[in-house]
Order: C-alpha cells, then sequence, then structure tokens
C-alpha cells in the first residue's frame, strides 16, 4: 500500500527556506519588470533581497497575484505524515493565518506557508491603509 | 532529550488555599525556576517534563514573547518566555537552556528559564497571599512562598498563558 504524499514548492526568501502546497500555485517565473510592478514583496514572511522569481497564485474568486521570491528550490514530494500543524498556541498567537505548520524535510522543519492566505491577508492590510490614508486626507 | 519527568508526592497545592484546612497536605509542591534573576514557581502538576531546548524555528508574525518552536519527540512545542510576555528582556537561549513542557487548559508550552530548580515543597504556613495590586509580573502572582533559600514568587500560570494569548493581535 502506498503512502499517502504531498508535493511542496520550496522557495527562499531572504535567509529562510519557506514550503508551499503546489496546489494554489499557478506557475513560476522569472521576475521582468513589467511584472514586478504589480507583484507583491513584502509580507509577514520578510522581503525578499534578489526577487529572482515571482510565484503566481490563483486566488479562485479573484486575480491571480504574484509574490516575489528569490529563489524557488524545487518541488518536493514528502509524506503526508512529515507535516505537522502549528502548535495550537502558537496558531492562537501570530498576527497571521499563513503559517499554517511545518513539513519535514530532510529532517528539518520548514515552514509551510499557505500563499493564498498569505496574499489575501497582504491585500487586505493594503486596503485597510488606503483606506486610512484616505479617510486622515479627507 | 527529557531529562526528568516527575511527579509530585502529594497533591498541590493552590496559593488560594491558604490557609489550609485540617484535612490537607501540610506542604504545598510547586515547580520552581529561575527568570529574571529570581525565583518563581508554579503548581507543580501543570508541569509534564523537563527537556533541553532543540533547534529553535522562529515564526514570522509571532509576538515576541514567542521566541519560536522547537521539535520533540516528534511534536512541534511552541516556546514560551515569560520575560519577554511582562517587558522584561529575553531569556538567553543557549545549547544548555532547558525548559519545564507545561500543560495550560488547552495550551501546551515550552516555558524556558535560565535555570530550572524542580519541585519544590513549601510548608503552608510559608506561604502568604501576594500582593494586592501589582503590574508586570506582579500581575500573575498568586502568592509568596518562603525556604531556606528565600522567597519564590508563585505564579497563575495558566491565567498568565491565557494572557500571552488575549494580548496577541489576532490576523
Amino acid at each position: 500500500m502506498s503512502e499517502a504524499t504531498s508535493d511542496l514548492l520550496l522557495f527562499q526568501l531572504g535567509a529562510r527556506v519557506y514550503a508551499a502546497q503546489v496546489d494554489d500555485i499557478r506557475r513560476v517565473g522569472s521576475v521582468r519588470s513589467e511584472q514586478s510592478l504589480h507583484a507583491i514583496a513584502a509580507t509577514v514572511l520578510g522581503e525578499p533581497l534578489s526577487q529572482e522569481r515571482g510565484i503566481v497564485v490563483a486566488l479562485g474568486d479573484a486575480e491571480d497575484q504574484t509574490l516575489l521570491v528569490d529563489h524557488v528550490i524545487g518541488v518536493r514530494t514528502v509524506a503526508v505524515e512529515d507535516l505537522r500543524s502549528l502548535p495550537a498556541f502558537a496558531a492562537a498567537c501570530l498576527r497571521s493565518e499563513a503559517i499554517t505548520g511545518f513539513a519535514m524535510v530532510d529532517d528539518s522543519p520548514l515552514l509551510l506557508v499557505d500563499l493564498s492566505t498569505l496574499i489575501r491577508e497582504h491585500l487586505r492590510q493594503g486596503a485597510a491603509a488606503t483606506a486610512e490614508k484616505r479617510a486622515t486626507d479627507a | 532529550m527529557a531529562e526528568s519527568r516527575r511527579q509530585a508526592p502529594a497533591p498541590a497545592g493552590t496559593a488560594e488555599s491558604v490557609p489550609a484546612p485540617a484535612h490537607a497536605p501540610q506542604e504545598a509542591w510547586f515547580f520552581s525556576l529561575r527568570i529574571m534573576g529570581a525565583r518563581y514557581a508554579f503548581e507543580a502538576p501543570l508541569v509534564t517534563e523537563v527537556v533541553r531546548l532543540g533547534p529553535l524555528t522562529r515564526l514570522p508574525a509571532a509576538p515576541s514573547f514567542l521566541p519560536g518552536v522547537f521539535t520533540h519527540r516528534g511534536e512541534v512545542m511552541p516556546v514560551l518566555d515569560v520575560s519577554q510576555l511582562v517587558g522584561q528582556p529575553p531569556i538567553p537561549i543557549r545549547p544548555s537552556t532547558r525548559a519545564a513542557l507545561v500543560h495550560c487548559g488547552p495550551w501546551k508550552v515550552a516555558v524556558i528559564a535560565d535555570s530550572i530548580e524542580g519541585l519544590v515543597a513549601f510548608p503552608r504556613r510559608n506561604i502568604e497571599p501576594a500582593p494586592a495590586e501589582g503590574t508586570g509580573v506582579a500581575e500573575f502572582l498568586t502568592a509568596v512562598a518562603r525556604d531556606d533559600e528565600g522567597a519564590v514568587a508563585i505564579l497563575d500560570l495558566p491565567r498568565l498563558v491565557e494572557a500571552a494569548r488575549a494580548r496577541s493581535v489576532p490576523a
């Protein structure tokens, strides 16, 4: 009987490597200047340094968005039993719901990121900041 | 990684139980550790294990009192720095740093300390109520106990852990 597995995209952002489920990812590409104008750089994960790659994320009910990262390491298939949820206390304390748990890859825990939630939170915060600025200016 | 798993030889007393009724044990057991340059303790049954901290994985968007998580026997444990929670400097995390794994209601956390003393028993007559008001860590004190080594501040750890969660900014 084959064990259940999950495909993860491993990417580097700043000094850290993260993992994300491939299901939400439309494609990965190099960053062209016209794309990067509208791409998302700074999120709760931090800001990429070299911004060499863009991960295009499908949001379903909204337009696809591109998340800038430094490097895309590749896709790894891991056993589902190597995916761990975030401890309840940590989940209750984090300011973001995009960090969902860990993937044990080569015996190291990599943070598992829900990319669509990460981008939705970023867009929501951006919209809130814009509304606040308009209210202040008015 | 586990260093000890100890049970209190008698039901732990609580600070609120002072003075003890006639049938209560003459001693109350607590788990003591040293943080912020002083001795603190909390109810012994909350502690399941004392472990040496493994490599810490820091979490994005985490409050300062949650310096990260580590893996213990395949389980991911969140680390609680009480010192940072009450606005004091962080407890230095070194290879020798140890943590008490505690269960507080629904939450399971690893409380780090400068050093861990372990189980201590105090005669109930040596336990006094905490000052009525206070800020910082004093907000979470329930009693002050004394032994040959001096005073020990007794913490309401479940309330402290719940306060930590409540102080976190929701997403």
